[in-house]
């Protein structure tokens, strides 16, 4: 099979048909869209679907084939460039290839992105089934796998940045995929603001890199932007380490919904289920945890910086795990925890663990999109409804959607032997075992409430004493083996999928650690016997940590569901406080947005805009330039002889400048 | 001593005419002396040893050009309040000095009284033969293109003269 | 001189020479139809100059015979002049149907001039430029009057007549002087001789000689202030001829400068970059100014070929034999303006529709009406402007750091301020478009013909291409040496 591509096809072709593949896709059902627009046609919808699926596997087929192709090359490095397709801009100082890059990392992420992108693409075949804008949905969900392949096998900042801003657009377009609803359009506004700031500071970075490969001279050939060059040249970055990081961190916390700018990924569950699946927990947010690890040799320069991305990334774990325990809608529970495990994902990168970082990134891809897969199911199930207080004991009427979300649970909360429990087990092992032991100590704890939301979650949704009505008990239905086949693979995935990481001590071999580790810094702690019992010893710990909070979260929410809100009750204005989301968003509002907003009507636009820029600057200039408009134009007289006198004048000029 | 006589005579008689052709109101007046202008430009050709483009002027210029001008200029019948000068005042006054201006600096720049003597042309410079010769070996090229030159401009003659095409 | 090897270079417009005469003979010997098979001769032909200097360009022959200089850059510019006169043919068929004016003589005017600019830009002797400009310029004088039932196409022919004649006297004069004072009208004996003649004693008849011609020149750039004439011949013409004068004639004259001007600007010394600064500074302004008040959308056009003349102008003042950057930048910025002012055209032909006002009201609506020409008209116009990533951001930007690198600061930020001013005039079609409504009478869908829709569909792709991609443009250029 291999043999027979090759024979056809060389390697690079491969390489860029998987970007080209989501993109033909994406193409093809724009047109159906466009041209089924405006009937109510029921027209092409097998076609969208085949078209929409069909493509992103192929995709997957292609990222496949240059894996196995990277495998093939044994004992040498298998890292191999597909080179530029072309040059973009070509100036002095100035050149900027475009070309992909894949490598150990890149592919990993591209497998991630394809294979699981493809299951939810799947899934939404019919999801989606009673939706008229079939085709839309499947042309911006294939234009979101085309910019997010992109972003991951970009070899070159500005490429990757090109990426970064095409999958926000796409997430934007997606969340306001309903833009009908005034509150999903604004939902999508805010995410694409929040990410603007983030983006802004990404580009100020992005501006640094570039002066800095200026002014180390590094080679030119293929553009200084380039992943290869810079980290060739990647001493030149230690004067100004600390700040080039820490504005691309930015970036990664608007992307990766950490705090500060975490706030927009909560309200972007407005957006259909399986977007929120692919692109707001598996794919598109771990993008900033992606770019740092691409650009550890930036970050490791700086200690500073990494204590600031370790301490970020462990409050923002904390931090949202805590509003996961009290948020009553399905999907925002699953949303805080994704900013939860997204913050354990840059804890990792902090504490020097990139490799941990892209496993916890690779299973909680696969957990998390079931989770979000299955309450899709639910809600589906449901007609529609989201708030879990109104569910309970749908195990027995949708059992398959139970019993895969339970193993999404699982993953999620850490119980072994899940992927789950080994790659959040690396990272708290990295964390304490480099020395973090307040970060580790936070970790832990959130680790805990993890545990404890999920199983809450479970616990109200599928088990106990329902509390919806007859009628609508009656209606729950299980959801078509289309939404079912993908829960079952990420279901499968959830639990095998830690083999990959399993760490040295419990005699696994740590595959991705060493498939990595030609691009990140390995993490030096085998310090011996002693470190080894160490690890064991806090390995058990951890688990029995989580299974702990596990049964609790399970048994309160099945059976004792009055003593929550008791509790809730006697601690009064802490539980308000969390269940108001610390009322981040309110302090936002009143701290930044409403002065902002106030000062730009007041100053900038009554009086800055209008009197000072349209008043004198615009109209201003314009009736100025309007007034030697009308005089040049009053030159223009139709009598000949007046144009033979300018010409005559012209002639004075230059015989007299160039003769005289 | 002659030729210079007779240069100086034939270059006052065109710059004379030339100056009496662009001042006449009557258009007849113009073209009869543009005849003399040409004329003594003939005789110019004729001091430089160009005998061959002296009488071609004379021939074609002078003689059957300017007779189809006059029959155009009386066919036409041009009125008297036609012939009025129409030129506003204030342009005339700009435009008289310009070109008063224009023809000192046109002067100034040429006053460098340092004619080098022009070669003196072998005797068969300006023969029929050469000048045959020349046109379809060196020049021909240009010599063609003259000729799409007049095609343009007979195509365009007939397409903004003709009545209907 | 190998007159087969001089045959096969010239074959591209030997081609278009006897489709001109072909297509003139059929007037006389067809009564229907002579149209469309006029426009079919005349088509092919020039898309076999275009495609035979194409092969040329590839096979780079590098000769000097019959007065003509060949290389890359003159089949370059031979393939601007044949795509300019592509898209003027194509724009032709529909635009004369309409109006029961389809003459064959029409088209074998355009093919004659093209020749003419052929030699123009091959010409290296100032003989044989100068019979090109004049073949050139007769065959669009005529066709600058084809609308001849209208009194402002007589005024555009006639006006256009009688300024180009005036600069044909100055042109003819100025090479009068030269071959006086340096015994030749070959370009490169010129150049090696110039440092003989700027030191002699006739230095300053030479000038005298030289500062003719670039009034003989600047009148066919149309730079201020010998631009005058411009806007009423744009206006009274056909619209077609209106886009050929604009992009053809312009891009032929410029390139025979190019031509002529690269061994003078720097050897002439301080006087000559100081004039054409004046000439490039005056253009830019006045072009941009002057199209500010404009309602009619042939004349705002014609008004921005000016400025845009004196864009390509700023390259000049420190042009030299050792600047190629200089004359690349230009090069590339004339195909950039060949192609979004073909295409701009284009839609004003479609616009006019039957009648011959070419008010901006016409295009009210057109959003609506017809939203991919509203989309590329923008998208031209946008160009025009400099937006990226279209073709005349590059073309600018190409253009003005190429000055900058050689010492033209405060020109390039003249140029900015003057192309800034041009926004206004620039998107007001675009606002007209989209947020007015159509006027009356207009709201019938009359679908535009096959032939112009390529003409736009073939701008449209070029711009948004060499905009993303200007690299690809960039190197046919800079192959193309000097």
């Amino acid at each position: 099979m291999l043999n027979f591509i090759y024979q056809h096809f060389s390697i690079q072709t491969v390489a860029w048909l998987i970007v080209a593949f989501p993109l033909v896709g994406s193409i093809i059902n724009w047109l159906i869209a466009a041209a089924t627009s405006k009937k109510e046609t029921e027209a092409f919808r097998g076609l969208t679907a085949f078209v929409g699926v069909g493509f992103p596997l192929l995709a997957f087929l292609a990222v496949g084939i240059c894996y196995l192709t990277l495998i093939g090359f044994d004992g040498v490095d298998p890292k191999f460039v597909t080179g530029p397709l072309f040059q973009w801009a070509a100036g002095p100082g100035l050149t900027i290839d475009i070309g992909l890059n894949l490598d150990q990392l890149s592919l990993v992420m591209a497998l991630v992105v394809t294979g699981v992108g493809t299951l939810i693409h799947l899934y939404s075949v019919g999801y989606m089934s009673h939706e008229p804008a079939y085709a839309r949905y499947f042309a911006e969900l294939n234009l979101f796998l085309f910019f997010m392949l992109i972003l991951v096998l970009a070899d070159n900042l500005l490429l990757m940045f090109v990426g970064w801003e095409g999958v926000g657009l796409c997430s934007y377009m997606l969340i306001g995929f309903w833009f009908e609803d005034i509150a999903k359009a604004t939902a999508g506004s805010k995410a694409f603001i929040v990410n603007r700031i983030g983006d802004a500071a990404f580009l100020l970075g992005m501006f640094l890199i570039y002066g800095v490969m200026a002014a180390a001279q590094a080679d030119p050939a293929h553009g200084y932007l380039n992943f290869a060059t810079m980290a060739s040249n990647s001493a030149a970055f230690a004067p100004v380490a600390t700040i080039v990081a820490l504005l691309l961190f930015v970036g990664a916390c608007g992307k990766s919904a950490q705090i500060p700018l975490y706030v927009w990924l909560p309200d972007a569950m407005a957006g259909p289920t399986p977007v929120s699946a692919l692109i707001h927990a598996a794919t598109m947010v771990t993008a900033g945890v992606y770019m740092v690890v691409r650009l550890n040799f930036i970050y490791v320069l700086s200690p500073t910086a990494m204590e600031v991305v370790a301490t970020v990334g462990a409050a923002t774990a904390i931090f949202a795990a805590t509003m996961g325990i009290t948020a009553t809608d399905i999907k925002k529970v699953l949303a805080y925890s994704t900013v939860s495990q997204l913050g354990y994902m840059f804890l990792a990168c902090g504490v020097g663990a990139f490799s941990g970082a892209i496993f916890h990134l690779v299973t909680h891809a696969f957990f998390k999109a079931l989770l979000f897969l299955g309450s899709g199911s639910v809600i589906h199930a449901l007609h529609g409804e989201q708030d879990i207080r109104k569910m309970g004991g749908l195990k027995h009427k949708i059992p398959l959607t139970c019993w895969t979300f339970v193993i999404g649970s699982c993953a999620l909360a850490g119980i072994i032997p899940t992927a789950g429990f080994f790659s959040k087990d690396a990272i708290l092992w990295h964390a304490y075992s480099s020395g973090h032991i307040g970060l580790w100590l936070v970790g832990f704890v959130a680790a805990g409430m993890t545990a404890f939301y999920i199983f809450r979650l479970v616990g109200l949704v599928f088990f106990g004493q329902t509390t919806l009505s007859t009628d609508q008990w009656k209606k729950v239905h299980e959801s078509p083996v289309s939404m079912l086949i993908p829960l079952l693979l990420l279901a499968g995935l959830s639990i095998g999928g830690g083999l990959f990481g399993v760490p040295e001590v419990m005699g696994g071999g740590d595959i991705l650690g060493h498939w990595l580790s030609s691009i990140v810094p390995q993490v030096i702690s085998h310090g011996g016997e002693e470190m080894h019992s160490q690890e064991i010893v806090l390995m058990v710990i951890t688990s029995l940590w989580g299974l702990h909070f596990t049964v609790l979260g399970w048994v309160i929410y099945t059976q004792k569901r009055a003593w929550p809100i008791k509790m809730a009750e006697k601690l009064g204005a802490m539980y308000r406080l969390i269940a108001n989301r610390y009322y981040i968003d309110e302090i936002y509002d009143a701290l930044i947005v409403r002065p902002l907003v106030s000062f730009s009507r007041a100053f900038l636009w009554k009086g800055v805009d209008d009197v000072a820029i349209d008043g004198l600057v615009v109209y201003g200039t314009a009736r100025s330039i309007g007034v030697f408009g009308r005089l040049a134009s009053l030159l223009q007289t139709g009598v000949l002889q007046q144009y033979l006198l300018y010409f005559l004048i012209g002639a004075v000029i230059i015989v007299g400048y160039i003769a005289l | 001593m002659l030729e210079t006589i007779l240069f100086y005579l034939f270059a006052a008689t065109s710059v004379t005419t030339a100056l009496l052709v662009i001042s006449r109101v009557n258009p007849l007046m113009s073209a009869l002396w543009l005849v003399v202008c040409l004329a003594s430009s003939a005789g110019l050709f004729a001091l430089l040893s160009a005998p061959f483009l002296a009488i071609i002027q004379i021939l074609v210029y002078a003689g059957a050009v300017m007779v189809l001008f006059l029959f155009v200029i009386m066919l036409i019948d041009i009125s008297k309040e036609a012939l009025k000068p129409r030129v506003v005042r204030f342009a005339k006054v700009v435009a008289v000095s310009i070109t008063g201006y224009f023809t000192v600096i046109v002067c100034i720049v040429l006053w460098r009284p340092s004619f080098l003597p022009a070669p003196l042309a072998d005797a068969a410079y300006g023969d029929v033969k050469v000048l045959g010769k020349m046109l379809l070996t060196d020049y021909a090229v240009p010599f063609e293109l003259a000729s799409l030159l007049l095609l343009a401009a007979m195509i365009g003659a007939v397409v903004m003269g003709k009545k209907k095409l | 001189m190998n007159w087969f090897q001089f045959l096969g270079l010239t074959l591209p417009w030997l081609i278009v020479l006897g489709a001109s005469l072909t297509v003139l003979f059929l007037g006389t010997l067809m009564k229907r139809g002579a149209h469309a098979v006029s426009m079919a001769i005349s088509l092919l032909s020039l898309v076999a100059a275009l495609f035979l200097s194409w092969q040329h360009w590839v096979a780079d022959v590098t000769v000097s015979m019959g007065m003509m200089s060949f290389g890359r850059m003159t089949f370059l510019g031979w393939m601007v002049i044949a795509i300019a006169s592509i898209f003027t043919v194509l724009l032709s068929h529909d635009y004369l149907a309409r109006r029961k004016l389809g003459h064959p003589e029409y088209y074998s005017l355009i093919l004659l001039s093209t020749v003419g600019m052929a030699s123009l830009i091959a010409g290296s002797h100032l003989m044989l430029i100068f019979l090109g400009i004049e073949v050139m310029s007769i065959a669009v004088y005529a066709l600058a009057g084809f609308l001849r039932h209208r009194l402002s196409g007589n005024e555009a022919a006639l006006k256009y007549f009688l300024t180009g004649a005036f600069a044909s006297a100055f042109l003819l004069l100025g090479i009068a002087f030269i071959f006086g004072t340096t015994k030749t009208m070959d370009l490169t004996v010129l150049a090696e001789q110039l440092p003989t003649v700027l030191s002699g004693d006739m230095a300053s008849w030479f000038l005298f000689g030289v500062a003719m011609v670039l009034i003989g020149f600047a009148f066919k750039i149309a730079a201020v202030p010998f631009h005058a004439w411009a806007p009423d011949a744009y206006d009274g013409a056909p619209t077609p001829i209106t886009q050929f004068m604009a992009t053809a004639v312009k891009a032929a004259a410029f390139f025979a400068l190019l031509r002529v001007a690269s061994p003078l600007v720097v050897a002439v010394g301080p006087g000559w970059a100081k004039t054409l600064w004046l000439l490039s500074a005056a253009t830019m302004i006045i072009g941009n100014l002057a199209a500010l008040m404009q309602d009619n959308l042939k004349r705002m056009l014609a008004y921005s070929s000016i400025a845009h003349a004196g864009y390509a102008l700023v390259a000049f003042p420190t042009l030299s034999t050792q600047t190629p950057e200089l004359v690349h930048g230009v090069i590339f910025y004339l195909i950039a303006y060949t192609f979004m002012t073909a295409g701009s055209f284009a839609i004003v032909a479609f616009a006019q529709g039957q009648g011959e006002s070419a008010d901006v009201s016409h295009v009210a609506g057109l959003a609506k009406r017809h939203p991919w020409m509203a989309a590329s008209f923008t998208i031209f116009l946008l160009s025009l402007t400099g937006f990226p990533p279209t073709l005349g951001f590059f073309g600018k930007y190409f253009l003005f750091s190429g000055a900058i690198k050689n010492g033209s600061i405060g020109l390039v930020v003249l140029a900015l301020l003057s192309s800034a001013v041009s926004a206004y005039y620039y998107l007001r079609p675009i606002v007209v478009m989209y947020f007015h409504e159509s006027r009356e009478g207009v709201l019938e869908r009359t679908s535009p013909a096959t032939s112009l829709v390529a003409v736009v569909t073939i701008a449209f792709l070029a711009i948004l291409y060499f905009g993303i991609f200007p690299s690809d443009l960039l190197a046919i250029v800079q192959r193309s040496g000097m």
